[in-house]
């Protein structure tokens, strides 16, 4: 990304003919310029921001060129004024976004209240209510106190594939109860 | 935003208008060196000296805490000097110095905190109110901050936040250096509680302005 040394020093040469009010050679200076600052943007920026953030580059050079007396290599100065406004551009990018964000409050009148209950469809205990009370037990030991089928068989004294095959048969008969 | 070419062109017409800075930046810190040291000496006469300062001068351990503030300054100075360039004037390394000089300031005075008492050391009468050595720093640091500051604002800084630092660090480094010399007290937790802590509170004081006052 960094063209050779002779380039370097063109551009060096072309930055000093324009502090000495060299016109046309500090545009060629800029003209030559906004490639390097591009690519080095777009290491970090992509898309319609590019254009506004080399822009903004090169205003910058042009602002500090008080602070570039033509002798140290120039592509470090360039780079470290190319890396301050790209960062100074994301800076601004992520708290435009933060301000960007809906607060929830705003528009919590149009979502739906989660917190209360949506239909008795919905409700356990009704499910629970269409198979035999044998299941019912199962199927609370297993998936509302989180106990394992070998846990539950011990407990109800069935054996652990007993207690499988009961739990299946259960949530198909509810799943069949509540098909719309 | 304008295209390119039409950029480069109304920034071209415009090239006119400013000279490169002639001077390295070793002029521009020597010349900031010999106001701080004017300001220093002239705030020293006010202040006065303390009286068993011959005393106080044989003591090594003095000796050395006096030559770091005073290291703290100048390399405060040469570091904020080298945070007005965009590229740091291509000597980086230099803009670690001052945090170098203020990390052996806090080694020295946590060695001492473990070593047995000198003779020589003045020590402060216990409950003694020492909120006016933080206020003498600061009311020192202000105007050596606000001359740094004017003169960051003319540079490009692309460091605000350190650069404030720096500018902040050299100031109040004057402020602690003035006030060790005339100031009877070599209580290491005085010193530490009303001299250091504040110093460091002023400088990330200094940041908060550098990164706003020393935009561009």
């Amino acid at each position: 990304m960094i063209p050779p040394g002779d380039n370097a020093a063109d551009l060096r040469a072309l930055f000093r003919l324009g502090m000495q009010g060299d016109k046309a050679s500090y545009a060629l200076f800029l003209a030559q310029v906004a490639p390097l600052c591009r690519r080095a943007a777009a290491r970090r920026i992509r898309g319609a921001d590019l254009d506004d953030v080399v822009q903004e580059a090169l205003i910058s050079i042009h602002k500090a060129r008080a602070t570039y007396d033509g002798e140290r290599p120039l592509l470090p100065w360039v780079l470290s004024i190319v890396n301050f406004r790209v960062t100074d551009h994301l800076r601004k990018h992520y708290r435009n976004a933060g301000r960007d964000a809906v607060d929830i409050d705003l528009v919590s009148d149009r979502l739906s209240d989660v917190t209360e209950p949506v239909g008795d469809s919905e409700s356990v205990e009704r499910m629970l209510g269409t198979v035999p009370r044998r299941e019912q037990d199962i199927l609370t030991l297993m998936h509302v106190e989180g106990y394992t089928a070998k846990e539950v068989g011990t407990r109800l004294n069935m054996k652990e594939s007993a207690v499988k095959v009961a739990a299946h048969r259960a949530m198909k008969k509810i799943r069949e109860a509540f098909r719309p | 935003m304008r295209d390119i070419d039409t950029l480069v062109a109304e920034l071209s017409s415009d090239v006119a208008n400013k000279r490169a800075w002639q001077r390295a930046p070793a002029a521009l810190a020597g010349k900031l060196l010999a106001v701080l040291f004017i300001y220093g000496a002239a705030v020293q006469v006010h202040l006065g000296l303390r009286a068993d300062l011959r005393l106080q001068f044989a003591r090594p351990l003095f000796d050395l805490e006096i030559l770091l503030l005073a290291a703290l300054a100048l390399s405060s100075v040469i570091a904020a000097t080298i945070a007005m360039y965009p590229d740091a004037y291509q000597k980086p390394g230099w803009l670690k110095l001052p945090y170098a000089v203020a990390a052996l300031l806090a080694v020295l005075m946590i060695v001492q905190l473990a070593m047995p008492t000198d003779a020589r050391m003045v020590m402060a009468a216990p409950g003694m109110i020492a909120m006016h050595c933080a206020m003498c720093i600061g009311w020192v640091a202000m105007l050596p901050s606000l001359l740094l500051f004017v003169i960051l604002r003319r540079g490009a800084t692309v460091r605000p936040l350190q650069a404030g630092i720096f500018a902040v660090l050299a100031a109040s480094a004057i402020g602690c250096l003035t006030l060790r010399l005339s100031e009877a007290n070599d209580s290491l937790a005085h010193l530490l509680l009303w001299h250091y802590l504040p110093t460091l509170v002023f400088a990330t004081l200094g940041a908060v302005i550098g990164s706003r006052v020393l935009k561009w």
